[in-house]
């Protein structure tokens, strides 16, 4: 077997790797327990001399996978491990994607090898205690990486007065951390009916977006900055009825939530009984609109930057491709669908409550052309081409191309000159000659003519995250 | 022009209003008429777009123009038209609104049956769904009318799912608010599915054969129970029917009916590349005719069984709304964002639903 011995010596270094960080301490531990759990289970592969064919791909994503968790560990063994988390405006979440991928290939090769549900290496994955286990592992590192960073705050002043002037953005930035960690999770709101005293507008009340059926204000709920979508027409259903579409929708969206996806918190009636009831629909603001308008805009970004909004969308797309109930797809993945919130943290949107969202609406009309320049050769290629991960998988590589280029895809082509170009010529429209390779290697296999080129979520997430680190680094 | 036309429905005799569908144009209402002593359809347009004075000449011939067009066509499988509406309603409150007061359709459309059934329908019905369209618009032909939005959603069912058609010519009248120009609707409620591969073109003037090639992807929708081309948006259905793909016949080509073999034929007669070799309708329900007589039997079974699962689907109101990903499908954007014209199905959950099975289908293969 010539996958086994590579992940038995990851495997390894990662134990060897826990014992020297410095932050994130429990984190890293239970991610050890886990890889030492599938590492039982990888030993029995080779005792039991099974089929390679039936393991090798679970097996060969397990390695990638534990490539980057390694590499996630060894970060904050490095002495300049607090620069880094300075750096990157994203903290923790990085854990739950990497504990979810063992997850994957826990199930996969338990699966393989017949493992008894009651088997103590199960409790390791029971998903209950996992979340529990992450959680409190979560606030405990928190906890100290808070006392570590004031620490090195402490530290940091008492050094020259030259470095004075560095020192005050480091405490901004370290204020800015210490709060992050502070504020309580998005995800500790329940999504729910909203009382409308619930919700705070932001004066004057002028709305920020405009639609052709709502109009979109900034305002505060629960001490979370929301966008509050209003619908001006009156809606489809009655009341009720929107209320218990709304409330069999909530149980889908609870599935569904991560970091990168666009949270949603619930919907607000006003003026139920009156004889022209008011919806609204509250749902996580993000600062700096769609990643399209961000791309658009004169802001710098460095390949770092992009890299890490890169690995962001692919973390909210592998959220929908791989939840352990049922995996989705999302259906209309372009540059506009993501938004961009504080830090760059780029989020996916555009599924959220939809029905919801259809009985509050009276009626649209066609929004826009919805360019070809996301379709994949093979539907390109064929009306009744059955959409698929891997069409996804292409639509999200034209987005990830969009970040590396800033420009818009295939711009000024029409739809016969698209197909032309993707189906026929099996063209790829070029990345920038800077553009950091490993990066650029993973954009264009996201994009491959063959469905079967193209990555998976999960590999490509593991893969993006290798990516960052090594870019971090430099 | 016959009377029934000049009647005038006023507020104070209609009753127990509710909403069952609304379009680009604004609602449709269901009420319940005191003098009459049933329901009926009434079609209200737009807030704001009726009552202002400066729009209301055209909004005034539009309405016109619709009425006269359903008078011209009446028969037993066009529905049927009572008049004008004039008045206010009590769910806008708005002082002043014009509209249509039409037969209400109690089961909805085919729309309803290609979403609200698990599978295809029963032989009998999808038959002598075949043959009343063909019927209907043969009609319609014969009186020099186009329908030019034939689709499952403008195809309606009384209690016995009895075919009537709805919704039809509007294209010709392009002033009118009822219905924009032919280009949003070609986008709009997945009309564009139903559009000839000529009529993408820049210079296309409708014909008839527009609406035979209509009626052969209604066809597949019948016979099959599916919407086409689930997945495919309007810019791809623009590019790929050109290029000559229609909806696969694998899937019929197993099944076995009598008759069923010259229907498929028919249908690709009917959706074929050159407008000119189209058949009329006149020749189409001939062979309608010859295979739904031979299914004619089974219709009080198939109604019955149609209508008890559709009984039972509705009791459990909104029945899989938990698997509403992914609701951006691009065929979502179309086909319930876009309500049709006349909708008489429970809001637009139900539709979703389908085409979110069809979504899951595809993408766990």
């Amino acid at each position: 077997m010539d996958f086994i011995e590579p992940i038995l010596s990851v495997a390894s270094e990662i134990y060897a790797l826990v014992e020297k960080v410095k932050a994130n301490r429990k984190r890293c531990r239970r991610v050890s327990d886990r890889v030492k759990a599938l590492e039982e289970l990888v030993r029995s592969i080779r005792q039991r001399k099974m089929v390679q064919t039936e393991v090798e791909k679970p097996l060969k994503e397990l390695s990638i996978t534990l490539k980057s968790a390694q590499q996630l560990i060894k970060k904050y063994t490095l002495a300049n491990w607090v620069e880094r988390i300075l750096n990157s405006s994203s903290h923790g979440d990085e854990f739950s994607c990497v504990n979810e991928r063992l997850n994957d290939a826990f199930q996969v090769l338990s699966g393989a090898l017949q493992v008894e549900q009651g088997n103590m290496l199960y409790k390791v994955f029971e998903l209950t205690s996992r979340e529990k286990e992450d959680e409190v592992d979560g606030r405990e590192d928190d906890t100290e990486l808070k006392t570590l960073l004031l620490e090195y705050m402490k530290t940091q002043q008492e050094r020259t007065e030259a470095m004075l002037r560095e020192f005050e953005s480091v405490k901004t930035n370290v204020n800015k951390v210490v709060e992050m960690l502070n504020k309580p999770s998005v995800t500790d709101e329940v999504i729910r009916m909203i009382k409308s005293d619930e919700v705070k507008y932001e004066h004057p009340k002028e709305p920020f977006m405009k639609t052709q059926t709502s109009e979109v204000y900034r305002g505060q709920y629960h001490g979370f900055t929301v966008a509050v979508k209003r619908y001006r027409d009156q809606m489809n259903a009655s009341a009720r009825e929107i209320q218990s579409i709304f409330k069999k929708e909530v149980e889908t969206m609870r599935r569904f939530e991560s970091p990168n996806i666009l949270r949603m918190f619930g919907i607000c009636v006003q003026d139920e009984d009156g004889p022209n009831p008011q919806f609204l629909i509250i749902m996580e603001y993000c600062e700096k609109g769609s990643l399209r308008q961000v791309l658009d805009s004169n802001r710098k970004l460095s390949w770092t930057k992009k890299a890490r909004m890169c690995l962001d969308a692919a973390q909210g797309l592998y959220r929908l491709h791989q939840t352990e109930v049922k995996s989705k797809v999302h259906g209309c993945i372009t540059s506009s669908k993501f938004l961009v919130a504080e830090g760059y943290r780029v989020k996916l949107g555009g599924f959220e409550l939809a029905k919801t969202e259809t009985s509050l609406k009276k009626s649209t009309k066609y929004k826009g052309t919805r360019n070809l320049c996301y379709s994949s050769p093979q539907m390109l290629n064929d009306i009744n081409y059955v959409y698929s991960k891997e069409c996804e998988m292409y639509s999200f590589g034209i987005v990830l191309w969009e970040v590396a280029t800033r420009k818009r895809p295939f711009e000024g082509c029409l739809g016969t000159e698209i197909y032309k170009k993707v189906s026929e010529e099996k063209f790829q429209e070029p990345l920038p000659d800077d553009c950091p390779e490993p990066l650029g290697h993973l954009i264009n296999a996201c994009r491959a003519y063959d469905n079967f080129q193209r990555p998976s979520a999960g590999v490509l997430v593991d893969k993006l995250r290798t990516v960052v680190t090594q870019l971090e680094e430099q | 022009m016959e009377p029934l036309s000049h009647t005038t429905v006023g507020s104070e005799s209609l009753e127990d209003w509710r909403v069952v569908g609304s379009g680009g144009f604004g609602h449709v209402y269901k009420a319940r008429h005191k003098d009459w002593g049933f329901d009926v359809a009434v079609k209200l347009l737009h807030d704001g777009v009726g009552c202002q004075s400066s729009t209301l000449m055209p909004n005034d011939k539009a309405l016109c123009d619709e009425i006269r067009h359903m008078v011209k066509a009446s028969c037993e499988f066009v529905l049927r038209v009572y008049g004008f509406y004039e008045g206010n309603t009590p769910l806008t409150k708005l002082s002043m609104q014009k509209g249509i007061v039409m037969e209400y359709m109690g089961n909805g459309s085919v729309q309803t049956l290609l979403t609200g059934l698990p599978g295809p329908l029963p032989w009998p019905l999808a038959f002598r769904l075949a043959h009343q369209v063909a019927l209907g618009m043969n009609f319609l032909h014969s009186r020099d009318i186009m329908h030019q939005d034939l689709k499952p959603s403008n195809v309606l069912l009384n209690d016995d799912l009895n075919a009537k058609l709805a919704d039809f010519g509007l294209s010709r009248v392009p002033t009118s608010a009822l219905n924009s120009n032919r280009e949003l609707t070609g986008e709009v409620g997945g009309t564009y599915k139903y559009m000839p591969p000529e009529a993408f073109g820049i210079s296309y003037e409708p014909s008839r054969a527009f609406d035979r090639y209509s009626y052969g992807i209604l066809l597949w929708s019948i016979l099959t129970g599916k919407e086409p081309y689930t997945t495919a948006s309007y810019e791809l259905v623009a590019l790929r029917i050109p290029q000559g793909d229609r909806p696969p016949l694998a899937e019929i080509k197993q099944s076995k009916a009598e008759g069923l073999n010259e229907l498929v034929d028919l249908m690709k007669m009917c959706w074929n590349e050159n407008p000119s070799t189209r058949p009329h309708f006149l020749d189409c329900l001939k062979v309608t005719e010859k295979v739904f007589s031979k299914h004619k039997k089974g219709i009080p079974d198939a109604v019955h069984e149609v209508l008890k699962t559709l009984e039972s689907a509705n009791s459990t109101q909104h029945p899989s709304v938990s698997l509403s990903f992914p609701p951006q499908m691009p065929e979502h954007a179309t086909s319930y964002d876009t309500v049709d014209h006349v909708r008489f199905t429970q809001v637009s959950d139900s539709v979703s639903t389908k085409t979110m099975s069809a979504a899951d289908k595809g993408e766990c293969v």
